[in-house]
């Protein structure tokens, strides 16, 4: 009887002990760390096409681009423009040019003057954009446009506090030509700078 | 009833179509816009890393093609400093300042990345032994390199990764919170701005969390952003919540933790009100204006009748 005397209670020990050694085996913890990467995403048409019909006192032709970008860095963005050339703005054609708009983008031209092209982006500095684009109209009294600046300097066109997803800077370009202007293709390049703040 | 019937029948097989005809043209349309766009990411965007001077380090960044058309795209440095307390980026050296953009090497200028594709691009950082210590910085640039257009603008996208790099040595952490503020009237969106300066010769990492309530008690933003403070500058880092409605009295509260130690933010209320219902309140205050300037002049008037018939009356009895 003696011999059987802790059998009860180590029997009840156990059932106690136990169970709770497999719970705590259960809810021991594994801290998991996961570090997430910070990227940055842009994307743009790549070209835009503006052909414009010369008239005497001039015509103008103006198409838009969609610049758009996403990131997850909490620090947020800038977009920038500015011409990829450290040197000329120019709309080159051979020995013919077509000049940058000699407004800036605090106080861009209106109207713009024929034999120049330029950019507007709605909301920044003192531009009036369009909203629909047009080939060889007459040169409007009401939108306005910026020279791309040289490489060296770019413009700010957005500049943001946080992450952003899929967020879209609409970039407006305008050229006038008077009849005065050799017939020809002429080119340029812009560059859209996205940098992390 | 047949005939009933059967222009029923008729009208059911046209709706039918038009709707088996969006169905079919609708994926057309996005694809031929998702196809138009080329897409570009970088990552990580930003870098820091100490070095001791004469070390060098190799790294990597990753380069994601997202959108469906392959291109090519040339990687290189630049120096990056900034001005103004708006943190204005110049990627353009400095006259007189260490220009670190020679202190990164690349075993190649340009790749091809297709549709889809991540390229690692490896980098090198060598530091010159003889450099004084303290914070450098610089960017790695990827740049997509698209083929010249006959006619009109050819665009580039390009995205930086910033690099903050510490020459090891004898360095001043030092900064302070100089200032918060949020307009009490506002526009939408509703912004409220941080001022931290660093007086020290090391970046440091400023972490802005802040919450904005509704009078209600109710958390409309949770905002938090990290943003480094360069050596012998003013960041003025914004605290902005987009999409704000047009209407409302919100209380903000937050902190700044920056070189180990955190500051409060007091809280500050603000109205938000959008032009149209500053319009809208105006218009009400005048009205109401305008109805107590009538009750006034009648209730003169009827004081001056009064006044005119009270002794005639008088008079009368």
């Amino acid at each position: 009887m003696k011999k059987h005397f802790f059998i009860i209670p180590t029997f009840f020990l156990l059932l106690f002990v136990l169970p709770s050694t497999i719970v705590s085996a259960a809810t021991s913890t594994t801290t998991i760390n996961v570090a997430v990467a910070s990227v940055i995403t842009i994307s743009s048409g790549g070209t835009l096409n503006l052909s414009v019909t010369p008239s005497g006192p001039g015509a103008q032709t103006v198409g838009s681009d969609t610049v758009t970008i996403s990131t997850n860095d909490t620090a947020g963005y800038t977009l920038k423009i500015s011409n990829s050339s450290a040197s000329t703005a120019n709309l080159i054609s051979g020995s013919n040019t077509i000049s940058p708009s000699a407004g800036t983008q605090a106080s861009p031209t209106v109207p713009q003057l024929a034999n120049s092209w330029g950019y507007c982006v709605t909301g920044v500095g003192g531009f009036v954009c369009p909203s629909v684009a047009s080939a060889s109209q007459a040169i409007s009294n009401t939108y306005s446009f910026a020279g791309t600046p040289l490489s060296a300097s770019p413009n700010t066109l957005k500049a943001t506090a946080t992450t952003a997803t899929n967020d879209t800077t609409v970039v407006w370009y305008g050229v006038s030509a008077d009849t005065t202007k050799p017939s020809g293709t002429y080119t340029s390049t812009v560059t859209y700078t996205g940098i992390a703040n | 009833m047949d005939n009933l019937l059967k222009r029923k029948k008729t009208r059911g097989g046209f709706f039918a179509l038009i709707g088996l005809s969006f169905l079919l043209l609708l994926p057309k349309v996005y694809a031929q816009s998702a196809t138009s766009q080329q897409s570009l990411t970088l990552s990580p965007t930003s870098n820091i890393q100490s070095f001791d001077k004469g070390a060098s380090s190799d790294g990597t960044v990753q380069v994601i093609n997202q959108g469906s058309a392959a291109y090519d795209f040339s990687v290189y440095a630049t120096p990056y400093s900034v001005s103004g307390e708006d943190y204005q980026q110049d990627f353009s050296p400095i006259p007189g300042a260490i220009n670190i953009a020679s202190w990164f090497n690349f075993p190649s200028a340009t790749y091809h990345i297709n549709p889809g594709q991540t390229v690692a691009v490896p980098y090198t950082i060598n530091v010159p032994s003889t450099v004084l210590s303290g914070g450098y910085y610089g960017v790695i640039f990827a740049e997509i390199q698209n083929p010249q257009v006959v006619n009109g603008v050819t665009i580039k996208d390009r995205l930086g990764s910033i690099f903050y790099l510490t020459v090891n040595g004898p360095a001043v952490n030092q900064g302070s919170l100089l200032s918060w503020n949020a307009k009490p009237f506002q526009k939408p969106n509703l912004t409220g701005y941080v001022r931290v300066a660093n007086t020290g010769t090391l970046h440091f990492s400023a972490s802005v969390n802040a919450t904005v309530k509704d009078m209600f008690g109710f958390t409309k933003l949770n905002f938090s952003s990290v943003k480094e403070v360069l050596p012998q500058t003013v960041r003025r880092i914004p605290i902005e919540w987009k999409n704000t409605p047009f209407m409302g009295l919100y209380k903000i509260n937050g902190s700044v933790t920056y070189l180990g130690k955190t500051s409060t933010l007091g809280t500050k209320y603000v109205i938000v009100m959008s032009q149209l219902a500053r319009y809208i309140i105006g218009g009400i205050a005048i009205l109401l204006v305008l109805m107590l300037i009538i009750h006034e002049i009648a209730k003169y008037r009827r004081n001056k009748k009064k006044k005119k018939h009270g002794p005639n009356k008088k008079k009368k009895k």
